[in-house]
């Protein structure tokens, strides 16, 4: 059973904005990326998904559910984590999370336990009894999780979980997506407008520009050939690029440094290891960070391998 | 490359792919941790996923699904009912959040313990049940105004309301729920009182069932009063309040309306016309209130209030009244962006 499904799905809004353009997809349960640049329409479709919007035109059907007639029971087996803040400062997690999970027709004493159980799972522990409005940028984005989860839901819809996050927040909150994903056996929906971080979850990613379906596809599809480590070294480039080669792996010269395709952790000790050895000094070594607008370059490496939907 | 270690990438379209390295933890040699596959039919019990999770890590206990009862609409609407309410008198809440709804409730309390006082001496009984919310009429307009707000204001200023849409909850569900709470909070509110003056009195009067029953019949319509107030007040304060995502505001608008209705009326009334005098109460909402319970309950009128042959018109300008502000705030949350 398709876990997602649209045909020619469109919303105009007044004033002639068309925030989806005939967008057809058909994705199967896991995690699935949804891409695109803001203003994309990846909001738009969480929200028809959700049977919270009215299309225009088209049909769409979650959980094998249509949207416009089942939207009840198609929010009640879905969990929806907004971009923007949602939360009330003046309670604690574990009252706030009790009460989502009541509002989704758990019994009180089932959403307690759910409650607790749900904040454990995203990593609020000690926190959960202090007040939501003392709470990071991190601990609010967690407990915005936490309520969409709080129900087991089958389907996950995330709106750019990422939002506002340092770097650490960032990586801590996509592990976490990915678990969920993963270990929980929740399919997942996560909207980001980073290529860069949503690819390294993802099963499937679909993106979307202007409303329209522009690349759906596996994501070992992208990966192999996009997962990058760029390496700076001031002086010794040659030396390394041998040394590299010597050790299996595949440098590409890159401006002022090199990239090597990153296949595993351990390429990272080997790079380490190389410049060790060379006794080069070295300037940086970082995954590349990808933004959506690689997708759309023309004649990029990874178009060809990508199987259109 | 161990293959059986991959993950089943589901919508996989195969294309050709000769040089592609997929991104799983055992694809680059080496002892890694066997990948579990996922699970997603099983029901209760912690998930096979964390067959590998240390020991000794009490927080790790692996995810446990639910599979139990998932109650509908009308419980749910229910839930936020009694929510609500709780919350209307800070009941869940910190201290502070109570010390305003509980007070007003003391102080409206206030007057019918004295009157049974007086009563349990002087044998007369000062305070007609029918005419307690006119007379406490600024105690019951501090509560709206403080509270409508704060049941409304939440959701709307930190955005809560696209969590609550996002659920088997209908717009049309929430907005009810929260006009029941509010009213059931302002009927206790009015009724409370009432009850105690008849608790205090009934006492004196275990002698004499005669005039017991009398004390009864004068209760009842009393308490129909209160009702009429509770859910005319509710609907048009949270029709207000709907309309201020800053409490503060809708605080001021629901005080500064009555304050202002009042001065109107008050001037009106001093028109030497008589019939512009008895419909002078049309338009301040407790004289309204008050013409509604003389016209429909054959309630005793207060001295203030004389609607002489205008009564139809109080109970017309009543029901539209309520009408109107129940059409507004259903209307307003389906229109509120989710």
């Amino acid at each position: 059973m398709p876990l997602i499904e649209t045909e020619r799905l469109t919303k105009r809004y007044p004033r002639a904005v068309t925030a989806l353009d005939e967008l057809s997809v058909n994705v199967e349960p896991g995690v699935i990326g949804l891409v695109g640049a803001n203003g994309a329409g990846k909001s738009t479709l969480i929200k028809i998904l959700l049977g919270l919007l009215e299309p225009t035109s088209g049909a769409a059907r979650v959980l094998d559910l249509d949207v416009r007639r089942d939207g009840e029971r198609i929010r009640g087996l879905v969990g929806y984590m907004p971009e923007h803040d949602c939360l009330p400062p003046d309670v604690s997690g574990t009252e706030f999370l009790i009460h989502m999970g009541r509002m989704s027709g758990l019994p009180a004493a089932v959403a307690r336990e759910r409650a607790a159980d749900t904040l454990r799972y995203v990593g609020l522990h000690e926190e959960r009894y202090r007040l939501i409005g003392g709470y990071s940028t991190g601990m609010k984005q967690r407990v915005k999780l936490a309520q969409a989860l709080v129900h087991d839901p089958r389907l996950l819809l995330l709106d750019e979980p990422t939002n506002g996050l340092d770097p650490a927040g960032r990586d801590a909150m996509l592990q976490l997506v990915r678990r969920i994903g993963t270990e929980f056996g929740i399919a997942v929906l996560v909207s980001s407008h980073l290529l860069g971080e949503i690819e390294r979850i993802c099963e499937t990613l679909v993106a979307i520009d202007a409303g329209r379906l522009l690349r759906f596809a596996a994501m070992t599809s992208f990966t192999g050939r996009r997962e990058l480590l760029a390496v700076e070294v001031d002086e010794g480039l040659e030396e390394l690029t041998a040394a590299l080669a010597a050790r299996g792996l595949e440098p590409v010269p890159d401006g002022r440094g090199l990239v090597v395709r990153l296949t595993g952790e351990d390429v990272y000790d080997v790079i380490r290891d190389a410049v060790a050895d060379l006794r080069l000094p070295l300037n940086r070594l970082e995954q590349r960070r990808h933004g959506v607008e690689e997708l759309f370059r023309d004649g990029h490496p990874s178009t060809e391998a990508v199987g259109a939907g | 490359m161990p293959a059986d270690a991959q993950e089943p990438t589901p919508g996989s379209t195969g294309g050709p792919a000769p040089a592609q390295v997929p991104r799983t933890p055992g694809s680059t040699g080496g002892p890694a941790p066997a990948q579990v596959p996922r699970t997603p039919g099983s029901t209760g019990g912690p998930a096979a996923g964390t067959a590998g999770a240390p020991a000794g890590v009490i927080y790790d206990l692996g995810y446990r699904r639910y599979g139990g009862v998932r109650l509908g609409r009308g419980h749910i609407a229910r839930s936020l009912f009694l929510h609500s309410l709780r919350g209307s008198y800070g009941i869940g809440r910190g201290a502070r959040a109570k010390i305003l709804p509980f007070a007003v409730l003391a102080i409206m309390c206030a007057p019918a313990a004295v009157a049974v006082v007086i009563a349990s001496q002087t044998g007369t009984q000062e305070i007609r049940y029918d005419a307690y919310p006119f007379m406490f009429q600024l105690l019951i307009v501090i509560f709206l105004a403080a509270q409508a707000p704060e049941m409304l204001s939440r959701d709307l200023r930190h955005h809560v309301l696209p969590l609550y849409f996002s659920r088997p909850l209908r717009r049309d569900d929430y907005a009810l729920a929260k006009l029941g709470a509010m009213t059931t909070a302002l009927f206790a509110l009015i009724a409370i009182p009432l009850l105690v003056l008849f608790a205090g009195i009934a006492f004196t009067l275990v002698s004499k069932p005669g005039e017991l029953w009398t004390e009864t019949t004068e209760l009842v319509p009393g308490l129909a009063n209160a009702g009429v107030h509770a859910l005319v007040l509710a609907a048009a304060g949270l029709a207000i309040s709907s309309f201020a995502s800053r409490r503060a505001y809708a605080t001021g608008a629901v005080a500064g309306l009555y304050v202002i209705s009042q001065v109107v009326a008050d001037i009106v009334r001093s028109a030497p016309s008589q019939a512009v005098r008895e419909r002078s109460g049309l338009l301040t909402p407790f004289d309204l209130l008050e013409g509604f319970k003389q016209w429909a309950l054959r309630g005793t009128a207060v001295e203030e209030i004389d609607i002489g042959g205008a009564g139809w018109l109080y109970g017309l300008v009543t029901v539209a009244l309520l009408v109107a502000a129940v059409a507004v705030l259903l209307a307003r949350y389906r229109r509120v962006a989710a």
